[in-house]
C-alpha cells in the first residue's frame, strides 16, 4: 500500500485502514472496524486521563470514557468527525472534547452503524497497568490537553517495551531483557558493560552486541507503534516530535 | 464491572522528589525510572531497524538463556515445557541437590500486586495437600525481579497426554488410573480446594506410572479477570471445562465442575478425543452446554455399558445431575473394576451433598438441590416445633402463576449481562402488573443463575408457581435477538416459545409482546389499564436504561446496605434521569434510595429527605396514574416522616396497579410493626414471602420480628428458613446463634458461629462486627473485645437506626474490662463525635441515646438523664414502637449507670413490655455489662425472670 524503501517495516497501518474503510462496505469496512477497535484498546488511557483532568470524578470519568469509545466504535465516527484527516491522536482528542461538551445535555441514544463487538471495558482496564510518574506540581499545572499527550506518549513507549519484552520472553531471553531494559535509551558513556557482563555471565562484547540488538528492535517496535496511528510513514517522525515536545513542556 | 480506579492511577503516579533526566531534562518517567522522553526520542535516531527474524536470530547467538538462572534456591537446568501461563523447568535445589520442577509464571500474566498475593495464598493452600496422587508443591516464592514461581516434585513419567495412546489399549488401566485421580480430587475437595483446570496435561506420571494431579486451581488466580476466550486460549484445550463455566469463568465453579472434567478426561483416555471438539474454544464450550455429550460407545463400541453410564453421569450438563462427589465417582470406578454393580445406574437420585467449605467470596451459593433439601427440612421443622402456626407455603399452587427466571446472555461479552438482566426485568415487571396472575418477585428469581440448566420442577416448587419463563438475549451492534419460552412446570412442556430478531431500539416492544403473549397463553384477564401500562416502555433512552439497570443491580447485590453502595446507586440513578428526564421508574428508585439512606442512618439530614421528596414528586408528575410513584411516595412517607397514615393510603393506591409487588405487601407490615401491631406485621410479612419466597431480606425481617418480640421458637425456625435460602450469610448465622443467647443466656452457639465465619472467610467480618463486639461484651472476654474492636469499620457501628461511633464502642469495652482511664478517654471522644452529629442532625433521637450513655459513663448525671429523656421526647413508643423501644431501654441503662437504681428499674419494667431491637432479653439482662449496676437487686432479678416470656402483643 505504501511506497517505501523497506516495505516490510511498514505494514498497512491501522489508522490508514480506518481511514480507508470510512466510507466503504463489506470486508474493507470490517477491517477498518477491527483496526479502530485495536487502536481504541491501546489508547483508551489518555482519553480517560483527559476526562479526569477535566474535573469529573473517577466513576463518572469511567462511564463517560466508556460511552465515548462506544460511540466511536458503534457509529460511523469518521464520517461525522471533522474531515481534516489528521492523526488518530488529534482526531480522538477533538472528538473527545466535543463529546464532553455534548454529554451534559440532551438525550443520548446509541446511533447505528459499524459491526464491532462491544467495548470490553474491564478487559481494557486490566491490560497492563500504566506506570507513568510525574511530579505532583507538574500534574497540577498541566492542562488537560497536555496530560492527554503525555499519557499518549507514555502509552506508546510502554506498548513498544511490552512487545519487546514478550519477544524476548518468547525466546527464553527474559533475563537478558530485564537486565538491559533500563539502558535502551542510555548513552554509551553511562553504561558499565563490564558490570552487566558479570551479572549475566557473559563477556562485555556480548552485552554490547545484544544491547545494540535490543535497541534496534525496540526502535522498530516504537516506530511501528507510532505508525499505526498516522496515515503515512512519513508522518511518524513528526508525530514522535510532537509527543517529545509534549514531554518537554511538562518539565 | 465497576472496578474503581483510585485517583492516583487515573492520572499518574506522583513522584516525591522529582529529578530531571540528565540527558534531556524531562521529568516524566516510567516506573523503573526510565525517562519517557529519551525512550521516545530514540525513535528519531538515524539507526537502522531490525525485523523480528533478524532480532531473534541475533538473540539466539549468545547463550544468555533464562536457563542459567537462579530462581530462589533453584538452579535452572533446562526448559521442559511451556504453556500459556508459564514455563516449566527442570531444576536443582541448591542445598539438597534434589531435582525438582520449577514453574515460572509469565510476568505479563501477573497484572497486579493483588493477583500475586492471591496466587501465593492459593498456592500455599495447595502446598498443604498431602496425598499420594497429588503432585506435591514444595515451595512458593518469587524471584528477585518479583516473578512468581513455585517448585514441585519432578514427575519423570511425563503427562497423561503423552501416555494416553498406550493406555487406550487397555481400558482397565485407564479406569484404574482415573479412580486414583478421583480419590485424589475427593481428598482435595474435602479440604475445600477445587482444581478448576483438570485436563490430561495436568495429570503427570511418576516413574512407576502413578498419576499425580498437578496445577490445582492456580490458573484461576491468573486468569480470573480475563474474559472466557482468553482464558480458554491460555489453558489450552477447552474440552475438559464444565459448560457452566461458560457463563462467568471462575465464578460458577463447584465441585461438580471438577467432576465433569474427570469424566471428560476418562472419555478422552478411552476414545482418544475429548467429548466435544470444535473450531474454537468458545464453540466447544457452547456445544458442551447446549447438547448432550456423545455416548462413549458411539466412539468405542467395544466398551461396556456400565462404563458408558459412569462417563455420561459425569458429563451431564446440569451439575446437579452428575456425581455429587468425586468420591462417589471413585467408588463407582472401583466397583466397575471389581465387576460389581455401579451406583450411577439409578438416575435421578442425588446423594446428600457433603459439607460445603467456602474458601473465598467468589464461590457460588449452594446448588439448588441442597437448598431444596434445606427448605424441606425447614418446613418440617416449623410444623413440628412451632406452637405458633406459621404459614408453610404449601398451599395449593394456582394455575395462573409464573416465575420469570434470569435470561441467558448469549453475547460473548459478559458486560452484556446487565442488558440481558434488563430484558428479563422488564418482562417480569410487565407480567407483574396483571392482577390475574401470580408473579414471583425479582429478588427471589435472580438467585437462579442463567445459563445453567434449570431443574424446572424443583424451582417451581421452591417458588410456588405452576409455570416458568426462560429466555435468552443476544446483542450485536444495533440488533438484538430475544428468545423466550413458557414452560409448564409439572410436565416440563413448552406451552409457548418465540424468538424475536429486531433492531436494538425495539427491545421494549419485544418485552411488551412477550408479556402479552404469555398472559394470553395462560388466559389471564387483562384490563385496559393493565394493557396500556404494559405497552408503555420504561424509557426510550438506552443509556439511561443501562444506568438504571446497573443501579438496580447494585441494590440487589447488597446483603448489608453499605454507604458506599448507596452512593453508587444514587449516582447511577442520577445519571439515568439526566439522560432521560421522563424516566419515571428511575425517579421512583431514586426516591426509594434516598429514603433508605435516611432511614438506615447513612444520612439523616433534611437535605436527604428533600432529595427523596423531589424524586418522588418528579415521578408523581410523570405518572400520577401509575402504581410505582405511589409506592415510592409510601416509602418516603414511611422512612422519612414516619407518617404512617400517608404511607398506608399511598399503598392502597399502588396496590391496585402493582398486584404482584412484594413491597406493596411488605411495607404495611413494617408500618404495623412500628405501630405495635406485631401480629399483623407477622401475617403481612408471611404474605409477602409468598410472592418473594427467596428474598433474603424479607425472610430476615420476618425472623427479626419474631426475635424482637421474644418469640424464640418461631424466631429459630424463621432464621433456619433464611439459612435454607442463604446458608452462607454471616449475619444470619450469627442471629441464629443469638436465639440461644437471648432465650437461654447461652453464648456458645453465637460464639461458634462467629468463629466459624471468621475462619472460613475473614473478610465477612464487616457484616458481623457489631455482633462480635456485643458477644465479647456478654462473655466478658477482653481479648475477644479487642479483636472485635479492631475489626470495626472506621465509622463504628451503623445499625438500622443507631449509630455507635468507634470511640463509644471502645469505651464500652474499656469499661467492661475495668479500665477506667481508657473508658474515660474513649467516652470523652465519643461525646465529641455525638455532639458533632447532633449539631448537624438535631432531631436524631438515637444520637441522644448514645450521647446520654457517654455522659452517664463519664459521671455527668444530669446531662445524661436530660439527654436520655430528650431522646424519649423525640421518639416516643407511640410514634414508633420499634425504634422507640430502643430509646426506652436506653434510658433505663442511663439511669442505671447514673446510679439512679429506682428509676432504672421502673424504666426497665416499662421497656420490657415492648419489643426491643436492642439490649433487652433474658440473655442480655443476665450477661451484658450494661446491666451490671443493677445486679443483685431482687427487683432486677424479678424483671430478668419476666423477660423469659414473650412480649404480650396486640
Amino acid at each position: 500500500m505504501n511506497v517505501e524503501a523497506e516495505p516490510r517495516v511498514f505494514t498497512t497501518t491501522r489508522w490508514s485502514l480506518v481511514l480507508a474503510g470510512a466510507n466503504s462496505e463489506g470486508d474493507q469496512q470490517n477491517k477498518a472496524a477491527e483496526a479502530l477497535a485495536e487502536l481504541c484498546r491501546t489508547y483508551w488511557r489518555p482519553a480517560f486521563s483527559y476526562v479526569c483532568r477535566r474535573g469529573y470524578s473517577s466513576e463518572d470519568a469511567e462511564d463517560l470514557t466508556q460511552d465515548f469509545f462506544l460511540m466511536i466504535l458503534e457509529t460511523n465516527w469518521l464520517q461525522q468527525a471533522d474531515h481534516g484527516r489528521g492523526r488518530f491522536r488529534s482526531l480522538l482528542l477533538k472528538s473527545l472534547q466535543n463529546f464532553l461538551h455534548n454529554a451534559a445535555d440532551k438525550n443520548r441514544t446509541l446511533k447505528r452503524g459499524g459491526s464491532v463487538q462491544f467495548v470490553s471495558w474491564d478487559a481494557w482496564m486490566r491490560e497492563a497497568p500504566s506506570q507513568l510518574s510525574i511530579p505532583a506540581r507538574a500534574l497540577d499545572s498541566l492542562a488537560p490537553e497536555r496530560l492527554f499527550d503525555l499519557r499518549w506518549a507514555a502509552t506508546v513507549v510502554e506498548h513498544a517495551l511490552r512487545r519487546l519484552r514478550e519477544e524476548c520472553e518468547g525466546k527464553g531471553r527474559l533475563r537478558l531483557f530485564e537486565a538491559l531494559r533500563d539502558h535502551l535509551a542510555a548513552e554509551h558513556g553511562d553504561i558499565s558493560y563490564a558490570d552487566l557482563g558479570t551479572g549475566l555471565g557473559v563477556a562485555e562484547t556480548v552485552v554490547k552486541k545484544q544491547l545494540y540488538n535490543l535497541r534496534q528492535r525496540y526502535r522498530s517496535l516504537l516506530r511501528e507503534e507510532v505508525s499505526h496511528t498516522v496515515e503515512k510513514p512519513a508522518d511518524v517522525d513528526d508525530e514522535i516530535r510532537h509527543l517529545c515536545a509534549a514531554l518537554a513542556s511538562a518539565a | 464491572m465497576n472496578k474503581p480506579i483510585s485517583p492516583p492511577e487515573s492520572l499518574a503516579d506522583l513522584i516525591e522528589n522529582p529529578t530531571q533526566c540528565p540527558r534531556c531534562g524531562a521529568i516524566a518517567r516510567l516506573d523503573h525510572g526510565s525517562c519517557i522522553n529519551c525512550l521516545l526520542s530514540t525513535g528519531l535516531e538515524a539507526q537502522a531497524e531490525t525485523s523480528r527474524e533478524a532480532f531473534e536470530r541475533i538473540l539466539a547467538e549468545d547463550n544468555v538463556a533464562d536457563n542459567e538462572w537462579r530462581l530462589g534456591h533453584y538452579e535452572i537446568l533446562e526448559e521442559i515445557g511451556r504453556g500459556g501461563m508459564g514455563v516449566i523447568y527442570r531444576a536443582r535445589q541448591q542445598h539438597s541437590r534434589r531435582i525438582v520442577a520449577v514453574k515460572r509464571i509469565f510476568a505479563h500474566q501477573v497484572n497486579s500486586h493483588e493477583t500475586l498475593v492471591r496466587f501465593r495464598r492459593e498456592a500455599e493452600a495447595v502446598a498443604s495437600l498431602d496425598h499420594p496422587n497429588i503432585l506435591p508443591i514444595y515451595e512458593v516464592s518469587e524471584s528477585e525481579e518479583g516473578l512468581p514461581f513455585f517448585s514441585m516434585k519432578y514427575a519423570t513419567g511425563g503427562s497423561l497426554r503423552a501416555a494416553a495412546p498406550a493406555l487406550r489399549v487397555e481400558p482397565r488401566d485407564c479406569v484404574r488410573l482415573m479412580a486414583k485421580v478421583a480419590r485424589a480430587i475427593a481428598y482435595a475437595h474435602d479440604k475445600g480446594i477445587l482444581h478448576r483446570d483438570l485436563q490430561p496435561g495436568n495429570i503427570l506420571l511418576d516413574g512407576n506410572g502413578e498419576p499425580m494431579v498437578s496445577d490445582f486451581g492456580l490458573a484461576k488466580w491468573l486468569d480470573e479477570n480475563n474474559d472466557l476466550t482468553r482464558t480458554l486460549e491460555t489453558l489450552g484445550t477447552p474440552g475438559y471445562i464444565a459448560p457452566e463455566q461458560a457463563e462467568s469463568p471462575g465464578v460458577n465453579l463447584t465441585f461438580a465442575s471438577d467432576i465433569y472434567s474427570l469424566g471428560a478426561i476418562l472419555f478422552y483416555l478411552l476414545t482418544g478425543r475429548p467429548p466435544f471438539v470444535g473450531a474454537n474454544a468458545l464453540s466447544v464450550i457452547h456445544q458442551a452446554g447446549a447438547t448432550p455429550a456423545p455416548r462413549l460407545r458411539s466412539l468405542a463400541p467395544s466398551l461396556d455399558r456400565d462404563l458408558e453410564t459412569i462417563v455420561a453421569h459425569c458429563l451431564e450438563s446440569d451439575p446437579d445431575a452428575r456425581y455429587q462427589s468425586a468420591e462417589a465417582l471413585g467408588i463407582d470406578l472401583e466397583h466397575w473394576l471389581r465387576h460389581e454393580p455401579i451406583q450411577a445406574r439409578h438416575t435421578g437420585v442425588f446423594a446428600r451433598g457433603r459439607k460445603w467449605m467456602r474458601r473465598n467470596r467468589t464461590t457460588t451459593v449452594l446448588v439448588a438441590s441442597l437448598i431444596a433439601l434445606g427448605s424441606v427440612i425447614a418446613v418440617m421443622f416449623w410444623e413440628k416445633e412451632s406452637p405458633h402456626p406459621m404459614p408453610t407455603g404449601i398451599a395449593a399452587i394456582p394455575y395462573k402463576s409464573i416465575a420469570v427466571l434470569p435470561f441467558d446472555n448469549l453475547t460473548a461479552d459478559p458486560e452484556n449481562a446487565s442488558f440481558t438482566d434488563g430484558v428479563q426485568d422488564q418482562i417480569l415487571n410487565n407480567l407483574a402488573k396483571i392482577a390475574d396472575l401470580k408473579v414471583i418477585s425479582r429478588t427471589s428469581v435472580m438467585q437462579y443463575k442463567a445459563g445453567a440448566k434449570h431443574n424446572i420442577r424443583q424451582i417451581a416448587n421452591e417458588l410456588g408457581v405452576a409455570h416458568v419463563v426462560e429466555g435468552s438475549v443476544q446483542r450485536a451492534a444495533n440488533r438484538v435477538r430475544v428468545s423466550s419460552q413458557l414452560i409448564d412446570a409439572k410436565t416440563d412442556r413448552h406451552l409457548w416459545a418465540e424468538s424475536y430478531d429486531r433492531p436494538l431500539d425495539d427491545v421494549f416492544a419485544i418485552q411488551t409482546e412477550i408479556a402479552k403473549a404469555i398472559a394470553g397463553q395462560l388466559q389471564a384477564k387483562l384490563s385496559p389499564a393493565e394493557k396500556s401500562a404494559i405497552e408503555q416502555p420504561p424509557t426510550t433512552n438506552l443509556i439511561a436504561y443501562d444506568r438504571y439497570l446497573r443501579a438496580k443491580k447494585v441494590r440487589a447485590v447488597q446483603t448489608a446496605r453499605v454507604p458506599a453502595d448507596m452512593r453508587e446507586e444514587t449516582r447511577l440513578l442520577n445519571q439515568a434521569v439526566a439522560y432521560d428526564s421522563t424516566f419515571l421508574l428511575a425517579y421512583c428508585e431514586l426516591a426509594q434510595a434516598h429514603a433508605y439512606a435516611y432511614h438506615l442512618g447513612v444520612d439523616r439530614t433534611p437535605a436527604r429527605v428533600a432529595l427523596a421528596k423531589a424524586a418522588r414528586d418528579a415521578a408523581l408528575r410523570l405518572g400520577p396514574d401509575r402504581g410505582e410513584p405511589h409506592l415510592a411516595a409510601a416509602e418516603v412517607a414511611f422512612h422519612c416522616d414516619l407518617d404512617y397514615a400517608t404511607a398506608l393510603s399511598e399503598i392502597a393506591i399502588a396496590r391496585d396497579k402493582l398486584p404482584n409487588d412484594g413491597s406493596v405487601i411488605a411495607l404495611p407490615a413494617y408500618i404495623h410493626r412500628r405501630q405495635g401491631h406485631w401480629e399483623n406485621c407477622a401475617r403481612d410479612l408471611e404474605r409477602a414471602v409468598q410472592l418473594d419466597p427467596r428474598n433474603v431480606w424479607l425472610l430476615q425481617d420476618a425472623a427479626e420480628t419474631y426475635h424482637h418480640a421474644r418469640q424464640f421458637p418461631e424466631a429459630a425456625s424463621a432464621w433456619d428458613r433464611v439459612l435454607a435460602v442463604a446458608p452462607e450469610d454471616p449475619s444470619t448465622r450469627v442471629w441464629r446463634g443469638l436465639v440461644d443467647l437471648d432465650s437461654r443466656a447461652d453464648t456458645q452457639p453465637a460464639y461458634e458461629a462467629i468463629q466459624n465465619i471468621l475462619t472460613e472467610d475473614p473478610s465477612a467480618v464487616d457484616s458481623i462486627a457489631e455482633h462480635w463486639l456485643y458477644l465479647a461484651l456478654c462473655r466478658r472476654d477482653a481479648a475477644e473485645m479487642g479483636r472485635a474492636l479492631a475489626s470495626l469499620p472506621p465509622e463504628g457501628i451503623v445499625r438500622r437506626d443507631l449509630l455507635m461511633p468507634r470511640p463509644f464502642c471502645e469505651g464500652l469495652a474499656a469499661r467492661a474490662r475495668g479500665d477506667a482511664k481508657g473508658a474515660e478517654a474513649a467516652f470523652i471522644a465519643a461525646h465529641v463525635e455525638m455532639e458533632k452529629i447532633l449539631r448537624e442532625q438535631p432531631d436524631y433521637a438515637q444520637a441522644f441515646c448514645v450521647l446520654g450513655l457517654s455522659d452517664a459513663a463519664l459521671g455527668r448525671k444530669e446531662d445524661a438523664i436530660r439527654e436520655g429523656r430528650r431522646a424519649l421526647e423525640l421518639l416516643p413508643v407511640a410514634k414508633d414502637m420499634m425504634a422507640g423501644g430502643v430509646v426506652l431501654t436506653n434510658l433505663a441503662i442511663i439511669y442505671a449507670w447514673a446510679g439512679e437504681k429506682d428509676r432504672a428499674l421502673e424504666q426497665l419494667a416499662t421497656a420490657i413490655r415492648f419489643p426491643s431491637p436492642e439490649f433487652l432479653s433474658y440473655g442480655q439482662l443476665k450477661l451484658h455489662p450494661f446491666w451490671d449496676p443493677l445486679r443483685g437487686d431482687p427487683r432486677f432479678e424479678k424483671l430478668v425472670e419476666e423477660s423469659k416470656k414473650p412480649v404480650a402483643l396486640k
